[in-house]
């Protein structure tokens, strides 16, 4: 009916419905949003066959807390892929190094910017879109090259 | 079984009894039913079940020794009721009552399947409203376009054809008066069944659309039921290719050559001095269930899926429920749904919603 289908998909994962409200309010009007409250739900849902483009995952939650949550994503194949912002109240280098280490792609710390929260959800988007067509082009260049590596051997065969 | 004994007054002619059910089941309570003490006319008995009974030939013939010859399978559908209820008053011997109503406004079922295939343009601005409008159709096998206002309406009419047009009369941009008024002048689609939508019975509304050339009106929030009527009303029959059984169920209906199942009759005069109050019956009971199996079950299918993902489209999905689900017995446990979600905890949510569609035996 509208273009919900153009959307790229963000996955908000916070323990407080708070947060989660503001997060919508910055980014709902762009993106097709999903939440979370847990780690447990976040990596159901990421793991979903219409994966998502971006997870905001906040670091300090019961339970699992998000380092955990990102270090099991990535050790999924089908979720390693999902570019991970941390999100966070603590501000000291050391656990940004941490997470980083982790292999989450960026940071945002509460409380949050709204400008600086679009800014940052926008260029980890575009980054994987570039990322996303990269990986097509080079499967394609692949296939390419069996195609003519078959046709040579073939030939070389006759 | 306790309600019929109470209500031996006001009696029942007919039950409708769940196959599966704690404590006593369907089977059970039909025997106890028939073989009852004090009560004048023993009511029909339909047996509601989730198996389809062909499949399970000893408890089919057991029922039918209780004298049970008519069930339904889950989920019931609109015209999977009317069609057993049919079948088993229409063996009173009169079954003229149903068919002979008004002329034209006879069976639900069988006209649905006139128009089934046509296309339909929706012109409406408000997007709950065409979420629901578009699902009552669907459900009638109609094709649905929809336009956002009348000038996308007019500009699609410029290149498509429809069968028939539901206006809304108040929306942006262009409304339903001038949007018609075009479509009438300057496309010059005069033959054009186009159908407003007003807002509650304003008849000032009714007049400024027959004025502006619409041919009919039905009034919001739609019902289904009533576009049907409509539709069917203004929708010319075409030579659509419907399915075997469709044709079979309309000639068998409409030439007696159906063969009556053979149930303990009900006395004609008896029936005939029932027959008024029966058909309100039967029309609250459909339109009932048309709200329950064409708008709210796939409503609560795609809000399931919504809360299985976490998608936050759940959260005006709950606003197009609230209005079938407020004022109801359920209230109490969609609002404690509502809650979950304000909560974002969708799993919570996700358990309360499918005990409310237990409820309604609706399966997601």
């Amino acid at each position: 009916m509208t273009s919900f289908a153009e959307q790229q998909k963000v996955l908000i994962v916070d323990d407080t419905p708070e947060n989660i409200h503001i997060l919508m309010g910055i980014l709902e009007d762009q993106y097709d949003l999903s939440v979370a409250i847990n780690g447990e739900k976040a990596l159901k849902i990421a793991a979903m066959e219409s994966s998502m483009d971006l997870i905001l995952l906040d670091i300090m939650m019961p339970e699992m807390d998000g380092y955990e949550v990102c270090a099991k994503l990535k050790a999924n194949r089908k979720t390693a892929t999902i570019p991970v912002i941390f999100v966070t109240a603590l501000t000291a280098d050391e656990t940004e190094a941490k997470g980083l280490e982790l292999g989450a792609v960026d940071y945002i710390t509460k409380p949050f910017n709204p400008a600086l929260v679009r800014a940052r959800v926008k260029n980890h988007l575009e980054m994987k879109n570039y990322r996303d067509k990269l990986e097509e082009m080079v499967r394609e260049k692949t296939n390419e090259l069996m195609i003519t590596r078959d046709v040579a051997i073939e030939l070389w065969v006759r | 079984l306790a309600a019929l004994k109470k209500d031996q007054d006001n009696r029942f002619d007919l039950v409708f009894i769940d196959w599966k059910m704690p404590g006593m089941d369907g089977l059970e309570t039909s025997r106890r039913i028939k073989a009852m003490d004090g009560i004048a006319v023993k009511p029909e008995i339909i047996m509601i079940t989730a198996y389809d009974l062909s499949e399970l030939p000893s408890e089919a013939s057991e029922a039918s020794q209780i004298g049970i010859n008519k069930h339904l399978t889950k989920p019931v559908t609109e015209s999977q009721l009317f069609d057993v209820v049919m079948d088993v008053f229409g063996a009173g011997g009169d079954k003229s009552f149903a068919f002979s109503h008004d002329g034209h406004k006879g069976l639900i079922s069988d006209r649905s399947a006139d128009i089934k295939g046509a296309k339909i343009l929706l012109v409406e601005d408000n997007e709950i409203n065409q979420q629901v409008a578009q699902e009552i159709l669907q459900q009638m096998g109609i094709e649905v376009d929809i336009a956002g206002d009348g000038l996308q309406a007019v500009k699609i009419l410029k290149k498509i054809k429809y069968d028939a047009v539901l206006m809304d009369v108040q929306m942006p941009v262009m409304d339903g008066y001038e949007a018609t008024r075009q479509i009438r002048n300057n496309l010059g689609l005069v033959n054009l069944p186009i159908i407003a939508m007003t807002a509650n019975a304003i008849i000032g509304d009714r007049k400024k659309s027959i004025d502006a050339g619409m041919f009919d009106y039905v009034t919001k929030p739609i019902n289904p039921v009533e576009v049907l009527e409509v539709l069917v009303k203004w929708i010319k029959p075409k030579s659509r290719s419907t399915s075997g059984t469709d044709k079979f169920n309309r000639e068998g209906f409409n030439s007696d050559k159906l063969p009556w199942p053979d149930i303990p009759r009900i006395s004609l005069t008896d029936g005939m001095t029932r027959l008024g109050g029966n058909r309100k019956l039967y029309r609250k009971l459909l339109s009932q269930f048309c709200d329950i199996n064409i708008i709210v079950r796939p409503l609560l299918i795609n809000l399931a899926q919504m809360l299985e993902s976490g998608s936050i489209k759940c959260v005006k999905q709950l606003r197009v429920l609230d209005s079938h689900l407020s004022n109801t017995k359920l209230e109490k446990q969609f609002q404690q749904l509502r809650k979950d979600v304000d909560m974002f905890d969708m799993d919570s949510a996700l358990g309360r919603l499918k005990a409310i569609a237990s409820a309604l035996e609706i399966s997601l």
